[in-house]
């Protein structure tokens, strides 16, 4: 029989941001105990029953000794290992300085690889670890070329990990596109409609969509689907 | 589990239903209260599910590859339940054969069964799922639609042919509220598989060597993928096929 939910423990890193508050609400519906790990807390009311089972910690992306804080704040067993973190830089290739390139690629990329190396003797023997790439990191994005390498960047590393893993340990990513939250504001503000027009289901994702995903991912439902890459646009990749 | 998010839904329609993940899929709807047609043909293997579930099921004979039949039993359908909002393509069968010497009969009723037949499914579909206002499709593809594959070549051609049909499905069809996905499942415990096994057209071993999850999956496992993609769970998610194969097709381990 597998291990029911309530008994089981999720680090979400990025966890104070729109699709990290997301899982954070699924997971805690579902009764998982959620540790959130970001670099300030968000305002938020949760309701009594999740408010038990949750947890925030302090994480920096960019402070290696901050990963091995994380996971020891979430205990001995890590069931699920959401790594939302990360950065949307906007500058055009010429105009990236060698500083703002290193800085996207350890937030993005190089803290992902911190966190599942500080995680792994805590994995649970059936445990889910969702990486959050890009529609970027497949097609790539004009004027985010530091963003879009950190996100194909994921895809290799879990390509490579998922054999390494062992057990019954999946990993997965999921690739949203144009989600309305914050961090996609200025895109959308730049763009007009031309993303709406080009999305067949012809609006934005919300952060409670990818969090469905992602949720989907780490439950027993995806128990087969291991080295994935969802992507999670409305269509607007296909097109 | 992303099923607590499961609107009632109107009813869903699965070809291929009496067997394998068809069938595992109409246990797993049938389980949760849903209403499900299942399309299969009239004397093929498998047997029907639908005990105790108090009208919520039918049992339609038809060959996906017979358009006219496939409108017909579709009709049917949506006469019965006043519509449907799920289509579940998983009807399947083999040929192996080396292609210098594939019969043309074969060729044609492999890619008539797996790339018209769903086809036809969806078309004749159309008319219930668009007034459902927020449908879900999802077509069976394959590894086998990703990777090269001795003696498979009509399986091969038709599952890269389902997911392209996937894809300009769910961009042709999200303004009428239809989403088209696709799952490719990698090896699964089906009878299907077993009868390749026992002709002794599938080794196993080596399969299992080169999956990382190291066993081939169970079809409640590939009905699990698929149910996710027809839920409301997947709403932002059309025309992407989902690889539920415990990492086969990635293989890295050419490597070491």
């Amino acid at each position: 029989m597998a291990v029911q939910d309530h008994q089981r423990t999720a680090v979400v890193t990025g966890g104070e941001g729109s699709i990290g508050q997301a899982v954070a609400r699924l997971l805690l519906a579902r009764g998982v105990r959620v540790v959130s790990a970001d670099l300030a807390p968000a305002h938020r009311r949760l309701p009594a029953g999740d408010a038990e089972n949750f947890s925030y910690t302090g994480y920096d992306a960019q402070d290696p000794e901050s990963a091995r804080a994380t996971v020891a704040a979430a205990g001995e067993r890590i069931d699920y290992l959401v790594l939302a973190a990360g950065i949307y830089p906007a500058r055009g290739f010429a105009d990236i300085s060698e500083d703002e390139w290193q800085g996207c690629l350890e937030i993005n990329l190089t803290a992902v690889y911190r966190m599942i190396n500080a995680a792994l003797p805590r994995l649970a023997p059936d445990a889910s670890i969702v990486l959050v790439s890009s529609i970027a990191g497949l097609r790539g994005s004009k004027g985010h070329a530091h963003y879009a390498a950190s996100k194909a960047g994921l895809l290799g590393l879990m390509r490579s990990l998922m054999w390494e893993l062992g057990g019954q340990r999946r990993i997965n990513a999921v690739s949203p596109g144009i989600i309305d939250n914050p961090m996609t504001r200025p895109l959308r503000e730049a763009a007009g409609d031309t993303i709406l027009r080009s999305t067949p289901l012809g609006r934005y994702g919300t952060a409670d969509e990818v969090a469905a995903v992602i949720g989907f991912l780490c439950s027993p439902a995806a128990s087969f689907i291991h080295g994935e890459n969802i992507s999670i646009n409305g269509g607007f990749y296909v097109n | 589990m992303s099923t607590e998010n499961h609107r009632q839904p109107l009813g869903a329609v699965i070809t291929g239903g009496r067997s394998g993940i068809g069938r595992a899929c109409a246990e797993a709807l049938l389980g949760r209260g849903h209403r499900v047609a299942v399309l299969d043909l009239p004397d093929g293997p498998g047997t029907a599910t639908g005990s105790g579930t108090q009208g919520r099921f039918l049992q339609l004979g038809c060959d996906v590859s017979d358009r006219e039949a496939v409108a017909e039993a579709l009709a049917t359908v949506h006469d019965r339940w006043g519509g449907f909002d799920v289509l579940i393509n998983s009807a399947g069968i083999a040929r192996p054969g080396p292609s210098q010497t594939l019969p043309a009969q074969d060729w044609e009723l492999m890619v008539n069964v797996h790339l018209s037949g769903t086809m036809w499914a969806c078309q004749a579909a159309f008319p219930a799922l668009s007034a459902s206002g927020r449908a879900a499709i999802v077509n069976l593809s394959s590894v086998a639609g990703r990777m090269g594959m001795p003696h498979r070549a009509s399986y091969n051609a038709a599952k890269a042919g389902i997911e392209g049909l996937t894809r300009s499905l769910a961009v042709e069809w999200a303004p009428h509220g239809i989403r088209c996905n696709a799952v490719a499942p990698g090896y699964v415990e089906t009878s299907f598989t077993e009868a390749l096994a026992e002709a002794g057209q599938l080794d196993k071993r080596p399969i299992i060597q080169r999956t990382p999850l190291r066993r081939f999956a169970r079809p409640a496992e590939i009905a699990e993928a698929i149910l996710f993609l027809a839920s409301p769970a997947a709403s932002f998610v059309t025309g992407h096929t989902l690889v539920a194969d415990g990492g086969l097709t990635v293989d890295g381990a050419w490597y070491g």
